[in-house]
């Protein structure tokens, strides 16, 4: 039992590499090859811990060779785009000027059903509201609402608005994160003069978040 | 760039290490199996069973060797069943039995079997 114990955090090692490795993306938004490598990854890492009389090493070499592939397969499909075009296929309109295409959804097997609850999904409830859509090489579909549809910006109220930058968490569970006050440009002193102010300890911190405009937002561990 | 590098450097790693293994478990291989051979053409002869059992044992220290590295590479099943077979030679030798041939027979065939189905054949890969 030891020994499928070992085996279990070697592999969880090389999978957690390997994924690491392959980059960062949603499930929702891998390519069919990712899609295919991370099914693909997660059979083989199980072989070894039901037949123990395998090497270790049968069920990392594919592991790692197929990851290995895939990178140098995603890297030259961003060199060359006909090859990018056969391993992942091209984009394809579904709904043009609002009109369904349907010698495209024909070509895609994609039924009505799939085409409105994919609609539902990007929050278009009727077929009318929308202008142009797209199901991209990762099976998602990308909508475009007509713009009578579409939310109200402030740029369509000529309402002028300062560009904000996200906020990030400079404390964390009453750890302070030195590199999240790099980001916004602050330091640890401006931190410790806004705790002085604000009678805590950063101890009694749950989550400090703090943006380049020095707005800041603290919730206490107490809370 | 880096994840290019070394998925790189990785591929480069594996295949060094495959074709390393494969010339390892085919040179322990073919030599122990030139050794079954010598044992095969001694056991004809009736009154060389010392000799017999000292090159006996000289197998079984080879065998030895090469099972604690190849554990690492080919299926333990098979260096078990190799083993089994080994280890009912000398049994055989000192009972001066009508099976050592076809002992000595058999694993010879199943460390032919142990390399063959290590290396980089059509069959083994379809």
């Amino acid at each position: 039992m030891s020994i499928v114990l070992v085996r279990s955090l070697i592999l969880y090692i090389v999978v957690i590499f390997s994924v690491r490795l392959m980059g960062k993306r949603q499930l929702g938004e891998l390519q069919p090859s990712e899609l295919v490598i991370t099914i693909l990854v997660s059979n083989i890492a199980t072989l070894p811990l039901e037949e123990l009389s395998i090497p270790l090493i049968t069920g990392i070499t594919p592991i790692l060779s197929l990851v290995c592939f895939e990178v140098v397969m995603s890297r030259l499909t961003l060199k060359f785009p006909r090859l990018r075009c056969i391993v992942s296929g091209r984009p394809q309109v579904v709904i043009s000027d609002g009109k369904v295409d349907r010698k495209v959804m024909k070509s895609l097997r994609y039924s009505v059903d799939d085409l409105m609850t994919a609609l539902r999904q990007n929050g278009v409830f009727k077929l009318e509201d929308v202008q142009f859509a797209v199901v991209e090489t990762t099976g998602s579909i990308s909508v475009l609402k007509k713009a009578e549809n579409d939310n109200v910006t402030c740029n369509d109220l000529n309402i002028k608005v300062q560009n904000e930058n996200p906020p990030v968490v400079v404390i964390t569970d009453g750890k302070i994160l030195e590199r999240s006050l790099n980001e916004i440009n602050t330091s640890l002193s401006w931190l410790n003069s806004i705790l002085k102010k604000e009678k805590k300890k950063a101890a009694d911190i749950f989550i400090m978040t703090a943006d380049k405009n020095k707005k800041y937002y603290i919730i206490d561990k107490e809370d | 760039m880096i994840r290019l590098k070394i998925s790189i450097g990785i591929l480069a790693i594996l295949i060094i290490f495959c074709t390393v293994s494969e010339i390892f478990i085919n040179k322990s291989c073919d030599s122990m199996v030139e050794k079954i051979s010598e044992l095969e053409s001694m056991a004809d002869s009736e009154n060389l069973s010392e000799e017999l059992e000292k090159s006996v044992d000289k197998l079984e220290k080879k065998w030895d060797s090469f099972k604690s590295k190849a554990i690492f590479l080919a299926r333990g099943d098979k260096l078990t069943d190799a083993s089994f077979t080994l280890s009912r030679i000398l049994p055989l030798i000192e009972e001066k039995s009508d099976e050592l041939k076809a002992e000595l027979s058999q694993l010879k065939s199943e460390i032919n079997h142990i390399k063959e189905s290590e290396n980089l054949f059509f069959s083994n890969v379809f």
